[in-house]
């Protein structure tokens, strides 16, 4: 019988968990021997109700189902002991025994090149929007691979700005494997399918469910070397990715805020317990760079590293008309009203309107809702 | 004996002629009256009765028949009172020193004799006038309107007695002229845009709207002051022509909305209805049509307060009327057509609580905001040329000393623009860019290369409809002619775009 069908009987049977799977697995050394194991061993590791509900689903003519289904779907099974199953989630515990995938499992997650996860708020900032581009851009095009869980905010940012920069993106679900939540995402989840990879403990069709989420930021932390946190208010889930980052003995890296910053609580009080503090992608290269394993990696370090702040003054000195350094001059990641605008510049309505819109068009500042502006990094 | 006086009706937002013939003839006494009679207007058998025994008229006991023709059009209102009281007492034999065949009469009587107002006086007389009538009797409080038609006779009322002394020409009519100086006062406003402090776009966004006839949208926080700009737009608005003035005063006749005295309305109506109104009550409706709130609001402003509030097929029976600048209703008995020419200004809160995109103090979810604000349709959306973000003024800003632009100077440079339109319209019917329609936007919208290449890419990155694109257009040629320009030039299309939404109100994100 094949191996992935067998792992997906195991995974499915009533009243077993991850964790008792996980320690069968150990045990038998293998699904075949559980699943030939007779009523005598079994008990021996096992409660009467959960032998008799493996006994009894025995015949797998539901799983021979599923699978028919998942093939249908192109869904592949890694369970563990595969060939492709992500190395580093053997060193976590409560590792996961059967992941569903969709996408194309890139070797380079397992070996050469590294992960970091971009995680933060549902609810987010334009700060937070403009931050987490900038981190997740310049990671991919340093060859990192960005992971994330698709949910709204920051991760679905995270997620839509490896891509836009030609990298390579894992999205970690809370729900089954062929569903997309939130629903908005479904575009995304088509992106990420074509050029990244789905991985789902969840079989299909299955809900999200909230008690989901959190287990699955065990294997978005897992697999990868470092989290990265841009935004989280004091209670976020994103924090519970960061503990067990911690619990794996991950690094956590966060983006600092403004003190009175609901957004930006829970990142600081990371900080203050001893997270990293990044201000600039580099921050996390270098960190990574250290580590043994990642020393061949081809990113150069050698650039001088040039913060945001340094890069808006260039783009002041050398590429703007006098008009434009004016409206530039008063405009940060904090957007403006257009009426602030107008009484900062002095110019009238008319004519800062029109420099705004070249500003805009050359790609020099955004207008992230309408009539307020932000300068772009 | 037979007679027979003229009376009128109002079908939609026109008059016609009704013609009241009485007979009284030998037989058993009876009163008897046909031709197509709503209940309304067979209850004035009653109140003429009354009203001629107690103005001293007797009765005589015989039979008398009313028909009031054409016979196949369903008669409604009370206005025929006053024409079969005369119409009975010619036939008894009341001589007059008019020709009664030309003249029109119209009023209501109440028990006691007196003439009362009654609604849709100038529609009617201003028909009779077009077909040859110059000569009305119409109830003393409707004289202003009906003296609106120019080399019409009109002579007012206040009682059956008074009518009659007149027929026989025992009374000369008392000359009653309308009064020029009211008409003056009523274009005085108690607000200006003087008093609003800060709001620079908003005031712009406001003045090309008022040059061009564009339609508006605010969205922004609670007390950001949007309905305050709404209620001073028609300050700056250019005055009515006196056709435009004719037309807004026969629908405001009508729905017997003119106040007591005036007679031509020379503002431009401000309608604001709640946000509780019914269909038939926006676009009109009834049994025989009435001109709903969009024909009130004709050749002026209908302002939405709180959009999303409105009912959804509400909102959705607007898109016709904002296309055709008019209101078709069709019933069994007849199609109607009401004029609909209105400048639709809308505001609305950016979600359920008011205050997004301030993260500090919204506290919807996107769901919530996403919810709220896909209450207005993308079609709807389409519609509208000047899509503006409020934001709420600071404190400092509040009780600023400096006084801004006062209404009277942004007026002029309104009047200024829309005489530029009203020239270069002259041969098209029209009076405003926003009313400029397919082969006219070719016609007279002229585009560089440069300023097209901008729109070609705003249409690409705005994913514009072919709608869109032609109010951008639109837009762009009033700010052009805002400044007196003959050519549109970059700074024009570009603000236009500025103000143009795309296409639905997307959230993205508070700060």
């Amino acid at each position: 019988m094949e191996k992935a069908l067998l792992n997906l009987w195991f995974n499915n049977i009533e009243d077993i968990g991850n964790i008792t799977r996980l320690r069968l697995l150990k045990n038998f050394g293998n699904v075949e021997n559980i699943y030939e194991a007779n009523k005598n061993v079994l008990s021996k590791h096992l409660t009467d109700i959960q032998v008799n509900n493996l006994l009894q689903s025995k015949e797998i003519s539901k799983s021979k189902e599923e699978y028919e289904r998942l093939k249908e779907r192109n869904i592949n099974i890694i369970y563990w002991g595969h060939r492709k199953y992500p190395s580093k989630l053997y060193n976590i515990y409560d590792s996961p025994t059967l992941l569903y995938v969709k996408g194309t499992m890139n070797d380079s997650i397992n070996s050469y090149n590294s992960n970091i996860a971009i995680v933060g708020s549902r609810k987010l900032s334009v700060y937070g929007r403009e931050i987490t581009d900038y981190f997740s851009k310049r990671l991919a095009t340093s060859e990192i691979n960005i992971v994330s869980g698709m949910a709204r905010g920051i991760d679905s940012i995270a997620h839509m700005s490896a891509l836009k920069a030609g990298g390579y993106t894992i999205a970690v679900l809370g729900s089954g494997i062929n569903v997309p939540y939130p629903q908005e995402n479904t575009e995304l989840y088509a992106m990420i399918e074509k050029k990244g990879v789905i991985i789902s403990e969840y079989g299909l069709d299955v809900k999200p469910n909230p008690g989901y989420f959190p287990m699955r930021n065990r294997i978005i932390s897992g697999l990868s070397d470092g989290v990265l946190v841009v935004e989280a208010e004091k209670k976020s889930g994103s924090l519970i990715t960061a503990d067990y980052a911690l619990e794996q003995g991950k690094q956590v890296y966060a983006v600092p805020g403004r003190l009175l910053d609901k957004n930006s609580e829970g990142t600081n009080n990371l900080i203050k317990a001893g997270a990293y503090l990044v201000t600039h992608p580099n921050d996390i290269l270098s960190d990574i760079k250290g580590k043994k394993e990642y020393s061949q990696m081809s990113f150069n370090l050698e650039q001088p590293e040039i913060t945001i702040q340094e890069e808006k003054d260039m783009v002041n000195k050398n590429f703007l008309a006098p008009i434009e350094k004016i409206v530039y001059s008063c405009l940060s990641l904090e957007p403006k009203y257009i009426d602030d605008i107008i009484q900062h510049t002095g110019m009238g309505v008319t004519k800062t309107i029109s420099t705004l819109f070249t500003m805009e068009e050359k790609g020099l500042i955004k207008q992230p809702l309408k009539g307020y502006y932000i300068i772009s990094i | 004996m037979f007679s027979k006086v003229l009376s009128g009706a109002v079908l939609g937002v026109d008059g016609t002629i009704i013609g009241v013939e009485a007979d009284v003839s030998d037989g058993l006494p009876s009163f008897t009256m046909v031709g197509y009679l709503s209940s309304s207007v067979k209850e004035a058998g009653e109140r003429v009765r009354t009203a001629l025994k107690n103005s001293g008229y007797h009765m005589p006991p015989k039979r008398i028949t009313i028909n009031l023709s054409p016979a196949d059009m369903r008669k409604d209102g009370s206005c025929f009172d006053l024409p079969i009281a005369v119409s009975i007492l010619k036939s008894m034999g009341l001589d007059s020193v008019f020709d009664m065949a030309s003249t029109l009469v119209i009023g209501e009587l109440s028990l006691n004799g007196e003439v009362k107002a009654v609604t849709g006086v100038l529609p009617m007389v201003y028909h009779c006038f077009s077909q040859g009538i110059r000569r009305c009797i119409v109830p003393i409080d409707n004289v202003g309107e009906a003296e609106l038609v120019e080399n019409m006779e009109v002579i007012g009322v206040s009682s059956l007695m008074e009518t009659v002394e007149i027929i026989q020409g025992n009374k000369k009519p008392e000359k009653c002229k309308i009064n020029n100086d009211s008409i003056k006062n009523s274009t005085e406003y108690h607000i200006d845009f003087a008093d609003i402090k800060g709001q620079d776009v908003l005031k712009r966004g406001m003045e090309i709207a008022a040059a061009g006839f564009h339609n508006v949208l605010m969205t922004g926080a609670a007390g950001a002051g949007k309905s305050m700009l709404a209620k001073c737009l028609p300050t700056i608005m250019p005055t009515l022509s006196f056709e435009e003035s004719i037309d807004v005063t026969k629908i405001y006749s009508i729905s017997g909305l003119l106040e007591e005295n005036s007679s031509l309305i020379n503002r431009r109506p401000f309608r604001a209805p709640h946000h509780t109104i019914s269909n038939y009550a926006l676009c009109g409706g009834g049994v025989n049509p009435k001109p709903g709130e969009v024909s009130l609001a004709h050749n002026g402003v209908l302002f939405l307060d709180e959009l999303p509030e409105f009912s959804k097929n509400v909102l959705e029976v607007m898109r016709q009327p904002l296309e055709d600048r008019k209101i078709t209703i069709s019933r069994v008995n007849a199609t109607y057509v009401f004029p609909a020419d209105f400048m639709l200004v809308a505001a609305m809160n950016p979600c359920p609580c008011g205050h997004f995109p301030d993260m500090k103090k919204c506290n919807c979810t996107i769901n919530q905001i996403k919810r709220y604000q896909s209450r207005i349709s993308g079609p709807l959306l389409d519609r509208i040329d000047i899509n503006m973000e409020v934001k709420p003024i600071k404190y400092q800003d509040l009780f600023l000393e400096e006084k801004s632009e006062c209404s009277e100077e942004i007026r002029s440079r309104v009047e200024k623009a829309t005489d530029i339109q009203k020239l270069r319209y002259k041969d098209e019917g029209i009076c405003f860019n926003s009313q400029l329609e397919g082969t006219l936007i070719k016609k007279y919208i002229k585009l560089d290369n440069q300023v097209e290449s901008i729109l070609e890419d705003a249409f690409v990155k705005m994913n514009l409809s072919a709608r869109g694109t032609h109010r951008i257009l639109k837009l762009a040629r009033t700010i052009a002619d805002l400044e007196g320009k003959e050519r549109i030039g970059e700074i024009h299309i570009q603000e236009a775009i500025f103000y143009r939404n795309n296409g639905n109100y997307s959230v993205k994100e508070g700060f």
